[in-house]
């Protein structure tokens, strides 16, 4: 940290006392002083430095003596440095009273006070010095045991700086994320506003801290970091899932995938017009999901208590429209839902009731038109630390809907699940590779990504995944050629003419809380 | 097929629009334009077209009948003529196959529907790939958009809905 002593020479300066902020010169002999009023001699001038650098000014200006470090208010800074420099000026003019002059205000401490240097250089002296102390901070000064007593001395930065905020946040952030993606024992954990823990005189709001953790995660070795801490550099900074490279999962936007189980569960009467929102919170950290490859985190494993219960098929949401249109027939009942974002753009699902058997359908669902950022919905509780899935909170609604109206009954029991007419790309590829090195096609099917994305409505509505059941039915096995990302078949080592799934099912038995 | 008469049926249908505002009930005969529909394709086919809230009349002899996969149902079930029948708003991924299995006239999915309710596009049908269209036409041979003998069929230089239906059923 550059000192803001004068090196100017000359006999006035030498007489008078340097105005030196920050690290003063520590003074063993220093002793409780009454800094208020106008500096009357040497001691009180002292103290004022002190004062300064010790960021006591809050003791000064309310008439206390100074004792020791607290925290400081810029424009208490400026006034305290304010009465300095006259200070420093009536003692240069040979004032005994150090009473401030009237007219003009002298110089500021460490700028253009001294005689014998160009203002302009002492000016560029003085922005980089703040400057400097912006970016790395001031050390404050604390109270520390001395040979002859209590003195004051350098002491840890109480300023840090931007460059040691960032570090601040970075690491108070990522300690965020990783205390919260630790499992929950029994319960899940509750949402939480983000709650990023301010510095001290930091302006920076949580969505700062956000903007400099997302900035962060964009250097390899930062996002290495994390990751070796074992967060999904997404799920630290959600903002950046953009730039973040492909992973091996998401779904393909091309395609539809029909899926998610629904549950039945107590109907909750939410509030009246308005689903509850709220800030998206920093939550579980779960897998990647409908926010296209390498996007957000979308699914997690743990139930959210209340987030079944807080969707209300009648409660819209700002700037969102949702059409539900019933299509009662003898043996099923399914449940469209034409959905408007508001960009305007608009989105379809389809899931369907098969009244004998109880088995909730994932038709199909269109949703590829609505940007992925609005693809995520700040409802209260949320899914995830950047919201609950379009997806996710639209199967709810139909599943809330087929509850009140048709007599169904998903949440926290024993039901299955159907997955029709299967032709997500993604799946496909990943079922026909796992075909071609003999993994069983019902453990494939586990861990494709249709059921992966089926995962989030099966675990909100109170269950878990005890079976899954892969099966052509009036599907057909076709070569992979047929698949349109053709990157699918490098990510997943096939051939054209190796063999993939279309038009497949699968069924999944979710087990729930209760059984029936 | 020479159809004289277009009868598109809503069976009574509601549908529930929810926004911020709350929820409300629209008949799906106003949000579908079901009757801008009917005199479209009565005016495109030379025939009368109009909508009906009830039981839908006997199709054949002229008589086409447009209504939801409900009342394809119910036709079915009574035996009528499913090849005076057009089915409308199918889901998307078994469109070509609810087509094909009633062996409707024409099928219409419900993503081309809602195109052209909100955008006046939507121009595609599901018919029998076999028709011989007076213009040109897209028969796709996607996997998801082909059962059996029926196909997705798109003409370039048609960009809505009724026109589309219009030219297949002249031709079919």
């Amino acid at each position: 940290m550059p000192s803001h002593e004068e090196r100017d020479s000359s006999p006035a300066r030498r007489a008078a006392p340097r105005p030196t902020p920050a690290r003063a010169h520590p003074d063993p002999q220093a002793t409780a002083v009454d800094v208020t009023g106008p500096p009357t001699s040497r001691a009180h001038v002292l103290a004022l430095q002190r004062a300064v650098g010790n960021r006591h000014v809050a003791d000064l200006m309310s008439g206390r003596t100074v004792q020791r470090a607290g925290t400081l208010d810029e424009p208490v800074v400026d006034a305290v440095e304010q009465r300095l420099a006259e200070a420093v000026s009536a003692q240069r003019s040979g004032d005994s009273t150090g009473a401030p002059r009237s007219g003009p205000p002298a110089p500021r401490a460490g700028t253009s006070a001294g005689a014998g240097r160009p203002p302009v250089v002492q000016r560029m002296r003085t922005l980089l010095g703040a400057l400097h102390t912006a970016l790395f901070g001031r050390a404050g000064n604390v109270v520390r045991p001395g040979l002859f007593g209590r003195a004051r001395g350098p002491g840890p930065a109480v300023n840090p700086g931007l460059v040691g905020r960032f570090l601040q946040l970075l690491v108070r952030r990522v300690r965020q994320v990783h205390q919260q993606a630790r499992p929950a024992p029994a319960q899940a954990p509750a949402a939480l506003a983000v709650p990023v823990a301010p510095v001290p005189g930091a302006f920076a709001a949580p969505m700062v801290s956000a903007a400099i953790v997302a900035a962060a995660m964009r250097w390899p070795t930062l996002r290495r970091i994390a990751t070796s801490l074992g967060l999904d550099p997404a799920a630290v900074a959600p903002t950046v899932a953009s730039a973040l490279p492909p992973g091996p999962t998401g779904p393909s936007a091309t395609v539809p995938s029909a899926t998610g189980p629904g549950t039945t569960g107590p109907s909750t009467t939410g509030p009246v017009g308005t689903q509850a929102t709220g800030p998206a919170p920093v939550g579980p950290v779960g897998q990647p999901g409908p926010g296209g490859p390498g996007g957000p985190p979308a699914r997690t494993d743990t139930l959210v208590p209340g987030l079944y219960q807080s969707i209300d098929p009648k409660a819209g949401l700002p700037g969102w429209t949702f059409t539900d249109i019933p299509d009662d027939r003898p043996d099923e009942v399914s449940i469209e839902t034409l959905v408007r974002a508001p960009g305007g753009q608009a989105g379809r699902m389809v899931r369907t009731y098969q009244k004998g058997t109880r088995t909730l359908v994932l038709a199909e669902a269109f949703l590829h038109r609505i940007p992925k950022q609005d693809r995520w919905l700040p409802i209260s509780p949320p899914m995830t630390a950047r919201g609950t899935p379009l997806e996710t909170y639209l199967t709810i609604r139909a599943m809330k809907i087929l509850e009140a109206t048709y007599g169904a009954s998903f949440y926290g029991r024993s039901r299955p699940v159907h997955i029709s007419t299967i032709i997500n790309e993604r799946s496909m590829a990943h079922i026909g590779a796992a075909a071609k090195k003999g993994v069983p096609l019902d453990e494939a099917a586990r861990t494709c990504h249709s059921v992966q994305y089926a995962t989030n409505a099966i675990v909100q509505s109170g269950g878990t995944i005890e079976s899954v059941t892969f099966s052509i039915g009036t599907g057909r096995w076709v070569e992979a050629r047929h698949i349109k990302d053709q990157q699918l078949l490098a990510d997943y080592q096939l051939a054209p003419g190796d063999k993939v799934p279309y038009w497949f099912d699968i069924d999944i038995e979710v087990k729930g809380a209760t059984t029936t | 097929m020479k159809v004289q008469r277009v009868v598109v049926v809503t069976g009574g249908a509601h549908a529930t629009s929810v926004t911020d505002e709350g929820a409300h009930d629209v008949p799906l005969r106003e949000l579908l334009r079901l009757d801008d529909l009917a005199a479209d394709l009565g005016r495109l086919l030379d025939a009368t077209g109009s909508v009906t809230d009830e039981e839908p009349p006997p199709p054949g002899a002229g008589t086409l009948v447009v209504g939801a996969i409900g009342v394809l149902d119910g036709l079915a079930a009574s035996g009528a003529d499913m090849r005076w029948v057009v089915g409308l708003r199918l889901q998307r991924l078994r469109a070509v196959r609810d087509a094909a299995t009633f062996g409707l006239a024409a099928g219409v999915a419900a993503d081309d529907l809602w195109d052209w309710v909100q955008d006046g596009r939507g121009a595609a049908v599901y018919g029998r790939a076999d028709v011989a269209l007076a213009r040109p036409a897209v028969v796709a041979t996607d996997l998801a958009d082909t059962f059996g003998e029926y196909a997705r069929i798109t003409m370039p230089g048609v960009t809505d809905l009724p026109t589309a239906l219009a030219e297949y059923l002249r031709a079919a």
